[in-house]
């Protein structure tokens, strides 16, 4: 198995992928047998409607979401980690879920009738990816006046506090049900999203990975530092902005549609360096886009409880399951590097 | 006097007038008026901490000079393709292999995919052919010793293929032999393919016996260029570096000859060179009118030392039977 991987990393990739992809399918609250899967397939004359109802607009969905957002994470992490030469950064360091998340704090516990007014997930969706779009424009200011990366980094994480600390006050001063609905988001789900929210979401990521494409040349050359990236004719400061402006898109509209997923954007990035040997991001940001998505439904398959009807929060699985890999990785490879 | 006149060189980089350093009212350096020609080997030199580095980033395009211009081959050009760089930055992506490191010194050439073209691959192994870096390719450079680390460094500033190269401290932390090792291959890259090279570097005893100019820190924010005989024997290096117990016009360290007992030795070769040595760095006096008189016998086996009717086999032995001396 290990040596497969070693030569056929892509195949194996792949692989993993596609089978996670059918066992995140069939695993569910409701049990679906054999003769109705074939039903949907259209092998039968008399197809349960509900049961085609569950596969389409619930599970389907889902897995796809699992897909989408593992692998947009896992992005968003590679390219922080590049961006900051540090191996501990995540989508996350530059405050945009906090950002997202005092959004959403915002709505939920000071603006709650007009949640109830205007009908739930669209407007939290919304007003979370307000509320990280607002982070990032803050962000991409202060990076044009910043030139150190390390001071850059810094400020993210104090901006990550900041809106954490508000986020600590509106819950202090609001309802217990409000408090409540808010801790539902911040566990994160899937599950969420119809087929129009999904198709919103598959386009911004896409705008997304185009971008980090389009700058794999100058990420590469990040890794060598500022000095050296100029030297060789990269324009830093534009590759800068499309770098967080890539990472952005990525991880804010996953946390406005999914929650604060935690964990993945940090990981997966290292486990595929494991498999992958290589630090060229043409190959990377293919590799962390398959690795991110296969982790990610592997986490919704456990969340699921297989063989029982309870689901357990999403955010609580990825850190439950990824915490002991990355510490087993590390061991493993005696050191991390980005 | 008539004024020597030289033959007109290829100017690769010219400065007028340049001010470095990070605040208008107090610049490492002012009114720079430099000029570096295709073919030669400048070594850099001044004590640490004396702005080396900024006038090297400086001339690289990575600071902005405080005022003044520099000027680097035709203003068309891009910088990239006009010079390159080895620099001290650290580089953390140890998993990287040798091959993408050298890379990366093709990026001013390719594509926005980064896709080497025949063309890039030849200038690639050419650079790993000077460098003779054949057998490290394939490894990554988190496995390479500081010395062969620096080797990959110049193979990739290399691979650029720029008329200019501008290294920064390339020798820090080698051993001596890679030290050599590393000044020599430059000095012969500058000379056998014209490229101009500018080494900024704090060792004295090298650059001495490489480099074909030297740019020498002076007092005054200032620069003072020549070769290197010329600035040792009217005495720049000695007011700048203020050496304590070096002394540079022979080259060595100054030994005090606390015994004040005067040794006079017969002998010739290196076998005279390193008795020398072995005495004066035990305090004594090596002169042709002494009081004590020692033979160096050397055939093409073995060395005898001759001292008071007795044969030494070793510099040792001679040595604590010189010490009962009074």
């Amino acid at each position: 198995m290990i040596k497969t991987l070693k030569k056929h990393p892509w195949l194996v990739l792949s692989a993993l992928l596609a089978g996670l992809f059918i066992l995140n399918l069939s695993q569910g609250s409701v049990q679906i047998s054999f003769s109705d899967w074939l039903g949907l397939a259209g092998f039968s004359s008399n197809p349960n409607p509900v049961i085609s109802d569950i596969i389409i607009d619930f599970r389907l969905t889902k897995s796809l979401t699992c897909i989408l957002a593992g692998g947009a994470l896992a992005l968003g992490g590679l390219m922080m980690q590049t961006l900051f030469r540090n191996p501990l950064a995540g989508p996350d360091v530059l405050g945009l879920s906090s950002g997202a998340s005092l959004a959403v704090a915002l709505l939920v516990m000071v603006g709650n009738p007009i949640i109830s007014n205007l009908g739930g997930s669209f407007v939290i969706s919304l007003g979370a990816t307000l509320g990280s779009a607002s982070i990032l424009l803050l962000i991409l200011a202060v990076a044009n006046r910043i030139k150190d990366n390390t001071s850059l980094l810094l400020i993210g994480l104090m901006v990550g506090a900041t809106t954490a600390s508000l986020v600590s006050v509106l819950q202090f001063i609001s309802r217990t049900e409000d408090q409540h609905y808010f801790l539902i988001w911040t566990f994160g789900s899937m599950g969420w999203l119809n087929w129009n929210e999904l198709m919103v979401l598959g386009g911004v990521l896409t705008v997304g990975i185009a971008l980090a494409f389009y700058v794999s040349k100058p990420l590469n050359a990040w890794l060598l530092g500022d000095n050296y990236a100029r030297s060789l004719g990269v324009n830093v400061s534009s590759s800068r902005f499309v770098i967080i402006l890539a990472t952005s898109l990525l991880a804010g509209s996953v946390t406005a549609f999914c929650g604060p997923i935690a964990f993945v954007g940090l990981a997966v990035p290292h486990l595929t360096r494991l498999l992958i040997k290589t630090t060229n991001h043409r190959i990377l940001i293919p590799g962390v886009l398959v690795m991110g998505a296969s982790v990610m439904l592997f986490c919704d398959t456990v969340a699921q409880l297989p063989g029982s009807a309870y689901v357990l929060p999403i955010n609580a699985i990825t850190a439950l399951v990824g915490a002991p890999v990355v510490i087993w990785v590390i061991v493993r490879a005696k050191k991390v590097v980005v | 006097m008539p004024e020597i006149k030289h033959e007109p060189e290829k100017m690769l980089l010219t400065t007028r007038n340049l001010s470095i350093g990070y605040t208008t009212a107090q610049p490492l350096f002012s009114a720079l008026n430099l000029s570096l020609v295709a073919g030669e080997l400048v070594c850099f030199m001044g004590p640490n901490g004396i702005g080396k580095s900024t006038l090297i980033k400086t001339l690289a395009g990575l600071q902005q000079p405080l005022h003044g211009t520099i000027t680097i081959g035709s203003p068309q050009a891009k910088t990239e393709e006009k010079l390159s760089v080895v620099l001290t930055d650290r580089i953390t992506a140890t998993n990287m292999t040798v091959k993408e490191m050298v890379a990366y010194g093709r990026y001013p050439y390719t594509n926005w995919s980064a896709k080497l073209t025949k063309q890039d691959e030849e200038a690639m192994e050419q650079a790993i052919v000077l460098t003779r870096i054949h057998q490290l390719v394939d490894k990554q450079i988190g496995q390479l010793s500081d010395g062969q680390m620096q080797m990959v460094m110049i193979a990739r500033a290399l691979a650029q293929q720029t008329p200019l190269l501008l290294l920064d401290e390339p020798t820090a932390h080698l051993d001596l032999n890679n030290r050599v090792e590393i000044m020599n291959l430059l000095r012969e890259l500058a000379h056998t393919t014209g490229k101009g090279i500018l080494i900024a570097t704090h060792e004295l005893d090298l650059a001495l016996q490489t480099a074909d100019r030297i740019w020498l820190t002076g007092k005054e924010q200032n620069l003072l260029t020549g070769i290197p005989e010329d600035l040792v024997l009217d005495g720049s290096f000695d007011e700048i570096f203020r050496f304590k117990g070096f002394d540079l016009k022979t080259g060595k360290v100054f030994h005090k000859p606390w015994r004040g007992i005067s040794i006079q030795v017969e002998g010739g070769g290196y076998e005279l060179l390193w008795t020398k040595n072995a005495l004066e760095r035990n305090g004594f006096i090596v002169d042709d009118h002494a009081d004590h008189r020692i033979e160096i016998i050397s055939d093409s086996r073995q060395v005898n030392w001759l001292f008071k009717n007795k044969s030494y086999t070793t510099l040792y032995d001679l040595l604590y039977s010189l010490s009962q001396l009074t």
